[in-house]
């Protein structure tokens, strides 16, 4: 009974270094903690998508932008070395293409260093404590969770003055 | 004239319920005798056997063990063997005793994980009490650590040297078999208090390409949690064994911390697997002998 015992012992122990060393399921959030805006008509409330459009980050390094010419939702970066970050929106259509048109949305927040997992690795979480910004084109921007997460989910929604259909843009 | 006609009528008439009764009892006695059944009557001169219910005097009873070790109740007067209908059916004999001996054994499969590349864990040392061979209460202390820096991460983990409980009990499905070979599953609960950290953390998301380091300072943590483990005992030589098994572990509970959850346990290992292992050399320190089974001969009587 020993030989055969042993032999099914061996076989269970090369399965269990196995199957122990085979557990990762690997990373399946984001590796760092940035808040997706997305685009909304502030007259329907409905997502949009907006033509002609940039979007980037105030002071980044060579103007590089976020967004450019289509999108209908952002990712806004937040700089972990500052408590504070500004975007500016551009609008490309003809009539708009000025910059007095451009808007700008700054966020105040508090950076709390936290460790995801061991395949998502370390961050932060950024806490949204104030939000300010301009509205030439730009209706408002709502926060709809200040905690500000490695989830990839919207938490911040950006709603613009959109023309009907029957009615002309105004500059 | 007509009386002589009116006499004869009612003789007639009257005689007619008596002719009408006779063809009925007739018709009737004829259809019962093609319906009987032939009986063989007993003979003149013997009585009905009748079975009486035998009452069993109990002083009478004898309990012995036949040679299957089953438990046998006799009459001596009849010799017959009685079987009390309203007894449930007898569960399986434990063949070894109450408390047959102790295991203690050293859990070596994180030193041994750690030759092959393994960042965590130290060893841990345990105890069982084999009651009947089937049934063992199992205690368990050892201690944990790890220091971590996993590939393409961007963080060290660490956590000291910190010590873990577990407690639980094992059902040894061979349990009336040789004592020398288990099958087990077991059911545990552990629980440490430790502490952890983070070093050397770079964030950098890339768009604003500046980088920033921090270091996470120790965090103390509560955990709780349950294993059940499925494993084999073999023995080696006297009263040397080795085991094996293979753990399913779940967190029960845990402190809350704003800074998330430590990725190591020490007693549960990482928390990005469900399963771990364990690997243990044994000591058997015997205490009670197992029980030999004799068989009564029955008396002639």
């Amino acid at each position: 009974m020993r030989t055969p015992f042993i032999l099914l012992s061996l076989l269970a122990l090369v399965c269990m270094a196995v199957t122990t060393a085979c557990s990762n399921v690997g990373c399946t959030e984001n590796r760092n903690s940035i808040p997706i805006a997305g685009f909304y008509s502030s007259t329907t409330l409905d997502p949009i998508t907006i033509d002609s459009i940039a979007v980037g980050g105030v002071g980044a390094p060579a103007d590089s932008l976020l967004l450019r010419n289509k999108g209908s939702q952002v990712y806004l970066p937040f700089r972990a070395t500052a408590n504070e970050t500004k975007f500016y929106i551009k609008y490309l259509q003809k009539e708009l293409n000025y910059p007095q048109f451009y808007d700008t949305v700054s966020f105040a927040y508090t950076s709390v260093p936290y460790f995801a997992s061991e395949d998502c690795g370390a961050m932060y979480h950024y806490r949204i404590t104030s939000l300010t910004y301009t509205t030439h084109v730009l209706d408002s921007v709502a926060v709809l969770d200040s905690l500000i997460t490695n989830l990839e989910r919207e938490t911040i929604r950006i709603f613009f003055r959109t023309a009907e259909a029957d009615q002309p843009d105004e500059p | 004239m007509n009386h002589n006609f009116t006499r004869s009528t009612l003789s007639r008439l009257s005689l007619l319920p008596l002719i009408v009764t006779l063809s009925i009892l007739l018709s009737t006695t004829i259809s019962a005798q093609r319906r009987v059944t032939p009986v063989t009557p007993p003979s003149p001169g013997t009585a009905a056997k009748v079975e009486k219910e035998e009452r069993i005097d109990p002083s009478r009873l004898v309990t012995t063990i036949d040679a299957n070790g089953n438990s046998v109740t006799v009459d001596t007067v009849t010799g017959r063997e009685y079987v009390d209908s309203t007894l449930l059916k007898a569960p399986p004999k434990m063949e070894y005793p109450r408390f047959y001996n102790v295991i203690a054994g050293v859990n070596i499969w994180d030193p041994v994980m750690r030759l092959l590349g393994q960042k965590h864990g130290v060893a841990d040392v345990w105890a069982e009490l084999n009651m009947h061979n089937r049934y063992f209460p199992f205690i368990g202390v050892g201690l944990g650590t790890c220091n971590d820096t996993p590939e393409q991460q961007n963080y060290t983990f660490k956590a000291p040297l910190a010590p873990f409980f577990k407690i639980g009990c094992s059902y040894n499905f061979f349990y009336n078999s040789n004592p020398d070979y288990k099958l087990q599953m077991g059911l545990r609960y552990g629980f440490t208090r430790f502490k952890w950290q983070l070093t050397d953390v770079t964030v950098d998301e890339g768009y604003w390409q500046d980088p920033t380091h921090y270091s996470l300072p120790l965090q103390n943590t509560t955990a709780g949690y349950l294993e059940v483990a499925f494993g084999l005992k073999v023995r080696i030589a006297g009263p040397l064994s080795m085991g094996w098994s293979i753990v399913y572990h779940s967190m029960l509970h845990e402190s809350a911390s704003p800074h998330g959850k430590p990725m190591y346990i020490p007693g549960f290992g990482k928390r990005s697997g469900a399963l771990s292992a364990n690997f243990s050399i044994m000591y058997t320190f015997a205490i009670n002998k197992k029980t030999h089974l004799e068989v009564e001969q029955e008396k002639d009587l």
